[in-house]
């Protein structure tokens, strides 16, 4: 993989399959994320603009950052760049050998148990917004009073 | 014995050729009739697949991921498997245009009921008031198609809106959701009906609950939504394939049909298709023509053969189609359960709401989530994806959607016209739907009903998720070119019989002169059947 587009989306879906399904990707799931990204709608109209970018170089650090950036892109960013890739590696994964048994299953702990998790999530989400909108929202203001230029070349 | 051509082969289509038949003419059907692909390894389930096949996810979401859901300003809990693509693609050269609604149109070997969820539910005197017929003149052929085609259902609530006469194969094994809402409804059942009118029913579904004709009862493998690879769901092809069985019958698949030639009595002399494959064109004569393309593609036909015969451009009043909206629930009772992917996926429940008015009865059905793709619900939730995960998987067991219908009646606003396409030889059809401006009134009190009905089933409807889908969405077009028991242009005799055409007949939606709510496919099969039926 010496392309440099390929190498790049090929950093996507490792961070952002460890983000989605704490794992790291297979082979398989690498050429379907590439596979499907070739008909992603944002390229197919007019690409990444400023804040899309920003989103994603955010996601991209990991870890924490990768949940910082999503939650900001859903509620700021719906059907921007970000999403549509965190959404297509979702699909992926729900389809794959490897994954698919985790995301078309449900959670058979009980009540208090599931309860838990749906209250850690909610509150996970809630701090994430919370660190998205604090480091996140000034530069996307910015970028907004800029003009929102257009991507860099290269850029997935 | 007369010779008839029949135009499209969905559920008017064939049941009108297979009645035809049966009365001794001989039958010409002209198609499309984009074929459906093989099914890929069918008898593995829905799990079995993702680790089965060399490539899930080039099945699941196409070589492309053209069935990838991405976000969108008007999002859609579901998109069409590309599995299911072939029931979507159009000819070269075929246009529309609409700004009102959003259309499907099939050009598939069976029509759009091969992507169709098998609701199927018989028409009352009510339903039938603004039509010629009465409910007894269409009895025996509602019974013929729910005897052929084998239809599950049982005699419960729903008996007062949906006659339950005939021979109904036994409903299929309840989920255990759709089983808990029943057990409750049975606590409640007083109250809803006394507060909401809220009737819950099992659903009639033309999905074989046990070896029919030839075909497979369901395997519970729960491949619903990617087609059954083993027809347990009936869909009209089933029928196209016992018609080919018979001596008086032709198929001609490829060919597109753009118009008929008359004389001028109306009388039809021939009908002129085009031949997809070379682009030429091909001339098909025979005593009477049946049009069963679906009510918009039927339209094109007639208002393109006077435009080619007259110059003029005519168009149609009262269109109609069900509106349709998505009201998604939860069943805390559920949580903590496990979820059988391998199970039948479409709805095992129907409700009805009864209305002061019993023609504004709104119909409704309620599928509980198994196996429907997972990537398009998640992204709709206000979370970021991994915690929207989390949540989807603890709440996945008591997911579940009512959908529901309201009926539509005809109104001279909502046209269908063409318009020629510049340096071709086509037009392309026009769509102008125009809202009842009552509709919202009652679209609003039916979602009000619906969502305390379910609250009283001890559901939790998500405030802000009730998604009221753009017409167009339900695919029950009708209305065109109605059966009217008063002469009139463009309007049918109770037979079917075009008034502008005598030898032409309205065998498909386009002759309903009202649309109910409820899923009109089972009508059209028996319609088509009654029409054939009176051919001489």
């Amino acid at each position: 993989m010496d392309d440099p587009r390929r190498q790049a989306l090929a950093q996507e879906c490792r961070v952002f399959t460890s983000y989605l399904a704490g794992q790291e990707p297979t082979s398989g799931i690498c050429r379907a994320f590439e596979r499907g990204h070739a008909r992603i709608p944002y390229r197919q109209a007019d690409g990444p603009d400023a804040i899309d970018t920003l989103l994603i170089r955010a996601a991209l650090i990991g870890g924490p950052a990768t949940r910082v950036a999503d939650i900001y892109a859903r509620l700021f960013r719906p059907t921007g760049a970000l999403r549509q890739k965190l959404v297509l590696l979702c699909a992926v994964l729900e389809n794959s050998p490897e994954t698919h048994a985790w995301f078309n299953s449900a959670d058979t702990a009980n009540s208090a148990r599931v309860f838990g998790r749906i209250i850690y999530a909610g509150l996970a989400s809630g701090l994430a917004l919370l660190a998205g909108l604090v480091l996140l929202g000034p530069l996307h203001l910015a970028a907004r009073l800029g003009g929102g230029g257009k991507a860099r070349e290269g850029r997935t | 014995m007369s010779r008839v051509i029949v135009v499209g082969s969905g559920p008017s289509g064939v049941h009108f050729a297979q009645q035809a038949l049966a009365c001794g003419h001989a039958v010409t059907l002209l198609d499309v009739g984009y074929p459906k692909p093989a099914p890929v390894d069918p008898a593995a389930s829905f799990d079995a697949l993702k680790t089965a096949l060399d490539d899930p996810v080039g099945y699941f979401l196409g070589e492309d991921g053209e069935g990838v859901v991405y976000p969108a300003t008007h999002p859609s809990y579901y998109g069409h498997p590309p599995s299911k693509q072939y029931v979507f693609r159009h000819p070269n050269g075929f246009r529309f245009r609409t700004g009102t609604m959003e259309p499907l149109f099939s050009f598939a070997r069976g029509g759009l009921a091969e992507a169709w969820t098998g609701g199927a539910y018989v028409f009352n005197e009510a339903d039938l008031q603004d039509f010629p017929v009465d409910y007894n003149s269409l009895q025996p052929y509602y019974r013929e198609v729910i005897r052929r085609i084998g239809i599950g259902g049982s005699e419960d609530d729903l008996a007062r809106f949906i006659p339950f006469d005939g021979e109904y194969l036994p409903p299929l094994p309840l989920d255990p959701h759709s089983a808990l809402l029943v057990s409750r409804y049975g606590e409640e059942r007083e109250r809803l009906q006394g507060e909401f009118g809220f009737h819950l029913g099992r659903s009639r579904v033309a999905t074989l609950s046990r070896d029919h004709g030839g075909r497979k009862a369901c395997g519970q493998l729960g491949r619903c939504l990617w087609g059954c690879p083993t027809s347990s769901i009936y869909t009209p092809s089933a029928t196209l394939n016992e018609c080919l069985s018979s001596d008086g019958f032709r198929y001609v698949p490829g060919v597109l049909v753009s118009h008929f030639e008359y004389g001028p009595d109306g009388t039809i002399r021939r009908l002129i298709a085009e031949e997809l494959s070379g682009g030429g064109h091909t001339a098909f004569e025979a005593d009477h023509y049946a049009l069963a393309a679906g009510a918009l593609l039927t339209s094109k036909i007639v208002l393109d053969s006077i435009y080619r015969a007259t110059g003029r451009l005519e168009s149609l009043g009262g269109l109609m189609d069900n509106r349709q909206v998505h009201i998604p629930f939860l069943t805390p009772g559920m949580l903590g359960r496990a979820v059988e992917n391998a199970s039948y996926q479409f709805h095992h429940l129907a409700f009805g709401l009864e209305r002061p008015d019993p023609h504004e009865y709104v119909h409704g059905q309620i599928t509980t989530l198994k196996s429907a793709a997972v990537h398009p619900i998640v992204q709709s939730l206000p979370l970021d994806l991994r915690g929207a995960m989390t949540v989807f998987r603890a709440l996945r067991a008591g997911l579940g959607v009512a959908n529901i219908n309201l009926h539509d009646t005809r109104r001279e606003e909502s046209r269908i016209t063409i318009r020629p396409v510049p340096g071709t030889d086509h037009t392309a059809l026009v769509l102008d739907y125009t809202d009842d401006p009552g509709e919202e009134a009652r679209m609003r009190q039916a979602i009000r009903d619906v969502k305390r009905a379910l609250g009283r089933l001890g559901c939790i409807v998500p405030p802000g998720m009730t998604r009221v889908l753009p017409k167009g969405a339900s695919v029950h077009y009708s209305g065109s070119l109605p059966m009217a028991a008063t002469p009139g242009r463009f309007t049918c005799d109770s037979d079917g019989r075009s008034r502008d055409f005598p030898n032409l007949y309205i065998a498909d939606g386009a002759g309903f002169p009202s649309l109910p709510a409820k899923n009109l496919t089972l009508t059209l099969m028996a319609n088509a059947r009654r029409i054939a039926d009176q051919l001489v």
